[in-house]
């Protein structure tokens, strides 16, 4: 069950489809098991059949995606049929296959191990295992019960703004929404409460930075959060505001 | 239980967020051998009851035992974050078991593109950022979190179930 934020790839319509399988890897792998075909002993081209049917009942609009099913069917229909031709030394273009169909296989061991592990994992979340992290006490910080002034916010980010680098020149790091960063803090203060400037210098950039305050000063808006400090430049908390 | 060991307990006690072993040193004026030590005599004396010392590389928090997850349910109903898709489960598997690792790698092992899932792991605070690659681009690595052995239930990632052998 993907949040609807996760599928997000609005230019694809994958993602409000259901795919069974997600790429031609998975798709192999059920194969071998449900044919009961142990393709780390035999051919991978003996599920080509199966392969060639389950991909003719897909119904892909993706064009991108369905090549990629395609290619997996090209190249094995290609491997079946240098199979059918045994004795023959291969030439250069079939050695090449063979070496594709190990490289497959290898993979695709792989992926059944993780698999695997991924089944334990979802086991475990799924019984009662759950570790409860102590709950949140409320923070020292009487003597100001009346929500904080804007200004005062202002002031505390403007101050701890130049502790934070600008982005560096090399950069592939992430650009966050204020969707995305309003989320992420409901679900911090909801665990119990931060420290503003805390928060501030967990930021990789100043970008992000701004884009964390701006989401504190939205949540307090939304009346989600109440901020408060016991004195002023002492620290400021934030947190959930009761329901 | 030493001195130490017994301040230390009371500091995770009353933290309700996960605590860097740094901080531990400094609020007990103590040596790193030191603490380290005061939290294995921790988890000695915690054998068997209802809380536990949970470690996640250098953060320490105390949190319940697994087994009693459901009595503590049913007394607090505490909040639990919804179902993840076996899709989000195998790229936490995949995560967990080769931390720190770049997006490319998990692509290759699943033969998907893991960017979504891998945005909604994050949002969930089960995975994060836990440095750059030296390859071009520097690309993020990940890792797992203090929140993904509370939601799995773990001591530690060394409790993390072994792989079964192929």
């Amino acid at each position: 069950m993907e949040q609807p934020f996760a599928g997000a790839r609005p230019d694809s319509p994958l993602a409000v489809s259901t795919p069974v399988f997600e790429g031609p890897l998975e798709l192999l792998l059920a194969l071998a098991e449900r044919e009961e075909v142990d393709i780390f002993q035999v051919s991978l081209s003996k599920v080509t059949d199966a392969y060639l049917t389950e991909i003719a009942q897909r119904e892909t609009q993706d064009p991108r995606e369905m090549a990629e099913f395609l290619w997996m069917a090209a190249r094995l229909l290609l491997l079946k049929s240098i199979k059918l031709l045994p004795g023959e030394t291969p030439n250069d273009e079939e050695a090449e296959l063979l070496g594709w169909e190990e490289d497959v296989r290898q993979r695709l061991e792989e992926y059944r191990a993780y698999k695997a592990m991924a089944q334990d994992l979802m086991e475990r979340a799924e019984q009662e295992t759950f570790a409860f992290p102590p709950p949140a006490r409320s923070v020292e910080a009487g003597g100001q019960e009346e929500p904080l002034d804007v200004d005062r916010l202002v002031e505390a980010f403007n101050s701890v703004l130049t502790r934070i680098p600008p982005r560096p020149v090399v950069v592939q790091g992430r650009t966050w929404t204020l969707e995305e960063k309003l989320e992420v803090l409901t679900e911090r203060v909801r665990r119990g409460p931060v420290e503003l400037l805390e928060l501030i210098l967990e930021s990789e950039d100043r970008l992000e930075a701004v884009i964390t305050f701006v989401a504190v000063l939205e949540l307090l808006r939304r009346s989600l959060i109440t901020v408060r400090q016991k004195e002023r430049f002492g620290p400021i908390h934030i947190e959930a505001r009761a329901a | 239980m030493s001195e130490l060991s017994a301040a230390v307990e009371a500091i995770l006690f009353s933290s309700n967020r996960p605590l860097k072993l740094r901080e531990l040193q400094q609020a007990t004026d103590s040596s790193r051998d030191e603490v380290e030590h005061a939290l294995d005599e921790l988890r000695d004396a915690l054998d068997g009851r209802g809380v536990m010392v949970m470690r996640h590389h250098d953060e320490l928090h105390l949190a319940t035992r697994p087994a009693h997850a459901a009595a503590v349910r049913r007394a607090l109903r505490p909040e639990v974050s919804g179902k993840l898709s076996p899709a989000a489960y195998e790229t936490l598997a995949i995560v967990a078991y080769q931390q720190p690792v770049p997006r490319s790698r998990i692509e290759e092992v699943r033969g998907v593109n893991c960017e979504s899932v891998l945005n909604n792991l994050e949002l969930r605070d089960l995975i994060t950022e836990v440095g750059r690659g030296s390859g071009p681009g520097q690309p993020k690595l990940y890792g797992t979190t203090m929140r993904f052995l509370q939601v799995m239930g773990l001591e530690s990632l060394d409790h993390l179930p072994s792989p079964k052998e192929p």
